[in-house]
């Protein structure tokens, strides 16, 4: 029978977990925190004050950084769509060649496909660039499908690449936006 | 005027559902139609989008397709920031055909 490290108290402690928290040391409000929500004597514990605030182990706030302004409006440089091209490009080639549908596992591999995308297109390292990776993978089964997409960007800056693959069980698309943050 | 800018689910998806049921609502699957209904969709989203005038670049994708027994898999990767962008993806289906809209919203 497990039992509570720290015997039942005034404060009307309850059910509490029977060891500390995962991460070693424990934060001081937090275990009051969560007797307010579980007590039913009717003892309202201020979740407030001491309970609230990201305190570390030893005990420092961390302190969220505040950069300053680049007053830079425009990027240093643009997205190279035809880089994005070529990386959604070899993915799909090395990844999906002779590859037959399957339920299951096309849905894994549409996931890390796009992870993979993205990944490879942070490394291209462009600044202040926000990107979305969208990956459709199908089955060709005599059914007919369009896809279309329409965007509201900023089209000095703000690019897409779009890739098609096709072998005899599936199809698949890869699209990459590329978007500045202004 | 200070704004809400962080991207709203909710209304999001009421605007796409809108625009579909509007586009595609009571038809059944027509080749030489299709094309036309996917641009219909998407640009109502957007206008809507537009209409809410908010500090946000908006991507809208829609997929439709031909109900015959395939698959089909979607899946999306975004380098963002967490708390003021957010995507929003309806699936709809009649007899015949499947719809799937994805707005992603980006913060600017």
């Amino acid at each position: 029978m497990a039992e509570p490290l720290k015997p039942e108290g005034p404060e009307g402690e309850g059910r509490r977990r029977s060891g500390p928290p995962p991460g070693g040391l424990t934060v001081p409000g937090e275990g009051r925190r969560r007797q307010s929500k579980q007590s039913h004597s009717g003892h309202r514990m201020s979740t407030g004050g001491g309970a609230r605030g990201a305190t570390t182990n030893t005990g420092i706030r961390r302190a969220r950084i505040q950069y300053e302004n680049t007053y830079r409006t425009e990027p240093m440089a643009k997205f190279r769509s035809d880089l994005a091209y070529g990386i959604i490009e070899e993915l799909f080639e090395r990844k999906l060649k002779g590859v037959k549908y399957d339920p299951k596992q096309c849905q894994d591999t549409a996931k890390t496909l796009a992870a993979e995308i993205r990944t490879k297109v942070k490394e291209l390292k462009y600044d202040r660039y926000k990107c979305v990776v969208v990956v459709t993978i199908g089955q060709r089964q005599d059914s007919e499908l369009v896809l279309a997409s329409r965007c509201l960007l900023d089209t000095k800056w703000d690019t897409f690449a779009t890739y098609n693959f096709e072998n005899y069980d599936i199809f698949a698309t890869g699209i990459v936006y590329a978007f500045f943050f202004e | 005027m200070a704004q809400e800018s962080t991207f709203v689910v909710e209304e999001v998806s009421n605007i796409i559902k809108e625009s579909v049921e509007g586009v595609i609502g009571g038809g059944s699957y027509q080749p030489n139609k299709v094309a036309q209904w996917t641009s219909n969709i998407v640009e109502q989203c957007l206008n809507q989008l537009t209409a809410l005038k908010k500090p946000f670049k908006y991507i809208v994708n829609c997929i439709i397709m031909q109900k015959t027994g395939a698959g089909l898999h979607t899946a999306s990767s975004c380098f963002w920031d967490n708390t003021t962008d957010g995507s929003c993806t309806v699936r709809w289906e009649n007899k015949t055909m499947y719809c799937i809209v994805s707005v992603f919203g980006l913060s600017m």
